[in-house]
């Protein structure tokens, strides 16, 4: 027995060093402070070499300071950057992170990178290969934003410069991921991915670029002038009537067919775009007013219910149903006209501004684009039995034939905390 | 160990043992592979698979009322004497020794690609076969036990995870109905039966688990807790991954893992499914290469197990790394998973008829 005791003893000893040993450090122990976490990763055409890959890298010490302010060591108390910048013209992307790795000190680990930004050069060029790579790739995160930049990546992060925001990270994930900013969508690297590959629905970007305006002298140049006092949202990223010390922009959405840009939807189009695929959650739209064209009616106006899609095949071609059910909230009627007591003009007004705007959204992608980005093809695959008889169908090349009868209904249902315009006494 | 001591244990020990052995599979590649049989329609195939294995399930399990207590090995000696058990035992030996070899090489190639793409592949699955051994070492009633307390940790977080891609699915996923036609659905839905190949086990069990009334609950039981998840992974995969992007993850639950995301905070679920993927690996491995050693030895009619378990450790390890390269791994996988149904419940039908015919002549004679 006592025999027993003393081996189980020396089992334990033995199997409590092995672990002790094998688990304190194996082959692919990595110490935190030894690697480099780009936040963003840049994608262009190359000069010296196939591709140009940018890095925006985090500086840990400097965000946990708050950035711009004293490095984490205390001493010196020399302005920090909250992230610096890498370039490289490389073959492809992992031997890009080779040429890297011979340059800065610390590993250069991607389970950190929030965004990919794509030139439009490349993006129009094609863009799968890259995709596939990084898709392969263990490090990428399949939830990071992917963005069409306007402008070369490198210069474009170079403009990136947070203000309120000390983590870069923070920053991307607060700018690109929120539900409240409807002139572009939440896109993943995911949703990029699924679209990319199925042959029921293309894949869209966020597009952005640099606003290079630095003073308000320069903002009557900008935009186009026939659009002000219409819609909000009918501009590209660099058009913006904006001037900010923030100088990068996100504004609508790029399109792709088979892997390549084919085109770009403004931010109101964007809009109509999360509307038809069920994404929107709510923004203020701007109507004229019926009685006083001068005057505008600001509305909030939100989905209520996910569109219905019904999807109709005679003789070969495709017959979209879509419903949309809005409902809106007076944000501020100029005119002071009464429309808190008769609703219904300024519903069936709206609804219809609302329904061309989708009509023209749709049109631009059959006639323009020929891309389903808005996915209707999920619809069509449904009258077929077989995954034959849908190829044979050849849905892309199909789509841009296919005819929309676009419904929308909306309620308004709230007033803000005015319950009746009284208008000036004169 | 000795041979002879008799440990017994019970049904939900026994079930949850079986499905283990069935359902690691969800973790590897299943889904994906439903998906390639019949596209969109995979989760019709599992349907398929399943109904296939309950009426031979249930066949075996009518034919095996006659043999109370006894285990297969004995069983095939009352149909062809000594011979036929040694036939019966050195089949399912090298079964199962396949089975484990081309398991751990898999998970621990698995584990090389998802989590130490720098360690070696000899000391990743030394981890899995350390482990291993010092299970057998234990014992059997060890292992079963274990399976009963791990198992609950391992659905719960395969629930988890299957309710964390619900943002991810879309009902249209499922379209084209048919997918790739009723005939796939039922051909491939049929040879998939081999995923259940596992099955077989059941009928190593008897004289663990005592009256046949329990080998036949143990069985129903394993066969529809483990049938019930094999569906509706393969639902969920469908759902979540549309055709044919679900195609391409080399690993289809964690690449599922990996998209859950609940705002900021609730991301990188992978860590749960490593966590779970390698509890349920180590379980799998542990009672395929016990029950190999256990055949081997009761076919051999060795007294003793533990002295086996070394030797036995040092040749799968050897073994696992015969094939040249994952690739090599997948393609003898899938000889297994098309075929293994012909080993599961043909040769153990076989047997169990030939056992049966044997009886009833015997009887015959005996009444004469």
């Amino acid at each position: 027995m006592k025999h027993r005791q003393k081996i189980t003893r020396a089992a334990v000893i033995l199997l409590s060093l092995v672990v002790a040993v094998s688990v304190s450090g194996c082959y692919d122990q990595r110490e935190i402070d030894d690697l480099a976490y780009p936040l963003a990763v840049g994608l262009d055409i190359g000069e010296a070499n196939i591709l140009r890959m940018s890095l925006q890298l985090a500086a840990p010490l400097a965000i946990g300071g708050g950035g711009g302010g004293e490095s984490g060591g205390g001493g010196g108390g020399a302005a920090t950057e909250t992230t610096s910048i890498i370039t490289v013209d490389t073959p492809s992307i992992y031997s890009g992170l080779d040429l890297i790795n011979n340059i800065i000190s610390k590993e250069i680990n991607l389970s950190h990178a929030k965004v990919i930004i794509i030139s439009r050069a490349l993006a129009e060029k094609g863009i799968m290969e890259y995709i596939q790579a990084i898709q392969r790739g263990r490090e990428f995160r399949p939830n990071m934003f992917i963005l069409v930049s306007e402008d070369p990546p490198d210069e474009y992060l170079a403009n990136l410069t947070p203000i309120l925001e000390s983590n870069p990270s923070k920053y991307y994930e607060l700018l690109l991921g929120k539900d409240y900013a409807s002139f572009f969508e939440d896109i993943r690297m995911s949703d990029f991915h699924f679209a990319s590959e199925v042959d029921f629905r293309e894949p869209t970007a966020i597009l952005t670029g640099i606003n290079k305006k630095e003073r308000v002298d320069q903002l009557a140049q900008s935009g186009n002038k026939e659009l002000a006092g219409k819609m909000e949202g009918v501009y590209q990223p660099a058009d913006i009537p904006v001037v900010s010390e923030l100088k990068n922009v996100v504004m609508g959405m790029a399109v792709f067919k088979n892997g390549q840009m084919v085109g770009t939807l403004n931010g109101a189009e964007s809009k109509c775009f999360q509307m038809v695929t069920g994404k929107y959650e709510h923004s203020y739209w701007t109507f004229p007013d019926e009685y006083d064209p001068s005057k505008m009616v600001v509305m909030d106006i939100m989905q209520r219910t996910s569109p219905k899609i019904k999807a109709v095949i005679k003789d070969g071609k495709v017959f979209i149903d879509l419903v949309l059910d809005l409902e809106g909230d007076f944000t501020s009627i100029q005119s002071s006209s009464d429309f808190e007591d008769y609703p219904d003009q300024m519903e069936n007004r709206a609804s219809e501004m609302i329904k061309n705007e989708i009509a023209a959204m749709l049109k631009k992608t059959t006639d323009e684009f020929n891309s389903d980005i808005c996915g209707f093809g999920r619809y069509v695959k449904g009258r077929f039995m077989t995954l034959d008889e849908w190829k044979k169908f050849n849905w892309p090349e199909r789509y841009s034939d296919t005819e929309f009868n676009i419904q929308v209904k909306l309620k308004i249902r709230r007033t803000g905390l005015i319950i009746r315009s009284m208008g000036h006494p004169g | 160990m000795q041979m002879g001591n008799r440990i017994r244990f019970g049904s939900f020990e026994a079930v949850t043992f079986i499905s283990n052995l069935i359902c690691t599979k969800l973790f590897l590649y299943y889904t994906r592979l439903t998906m390639e049989d019949a596209a969109n329609a995979g989760w019709i195939s599992a349907i398929v698979s399943g109904i296939t294995v309950l009426i031979m399930l249930t066949v075996l399990l009518r034919m095996y009322r006659k043999f109370d207590g006894k285990d297969i090995l004995d069983i095939s000696e009352i149909a062809g004497g000594k011979f036929l058990r040694f036939i019966t035992g050195t089949v399912i030996t090298l079964s199962l020794f396949t089975l484990t070899v081309v398991v751990i090489r898999k998970f621990s190639e698995d584990m090389k690609i998802v989590s130490l793409p720098v360690s070696p592949l000899s000391y990743v699955m030394s981890f899995f076969i350390i482990g291993i051994a010092l299970a057998c070492f234990f014992g059997l009633e060890a292992i079963v036990r274990f399976h009963a307390i791990v198992i609950p940790v391992i659905v719960a977080g395969f629930v988890v995870i299957l309710l964390g891609v619900t943002p991810q699915m879309d009902i249209t996923n499922l379209m084209p109905f048919w997918g790739t036609g009723i005939k796939d659905i039922l051909t491939k839905g049929f040879l998939r039966s081999s995923v259940y190949g596992e099955m077989a086990v059941l009928f190593l069990l008897p004289p663990f688990l005592g009256g046949q009334e329990k080998v036949r609950r143990v069985g129903y039981g394993a066969f529809f807790l483990s049938a019930f998840f094999m569906i509706l992974g393969s639902l969920i995969y469908i759902l979540a991954n549309p055709y044919p992007t679900g195609l391409e993850p080399f690993l289809p639950i964690y690449n599922m893992t990996r998209v859950i995301a609940f705002g900021r905070f609730f991301q990188r679920i992978e860590a749960l499914f490593v966590f779970i993927w390698a509890m349920a690996a180590l379980l799998y491995l542990t009672s395929t290469f016990y029950f190999m050693v256990y055949t081997f030895a009761k076919t051999a009619g060795l007294k003793y197990i533990r002295p086996l378990v070394l030797p036995f450790i040092v040749i799968v390890f050897s073994a696992a790394f015969i094939p040249d390269s994952l690739m090599e791994v997948i393609s003898i996988e899938t000889y297994i998973i098309t075929g293994g149904w012909l080993v599961a419940f043909v040769f153990t039908g076989l047997i169990l008829a030939a056992a049966s015919a044997r009886k009833r002549v015997r009887k015959e004679k005996c009444s004469k």
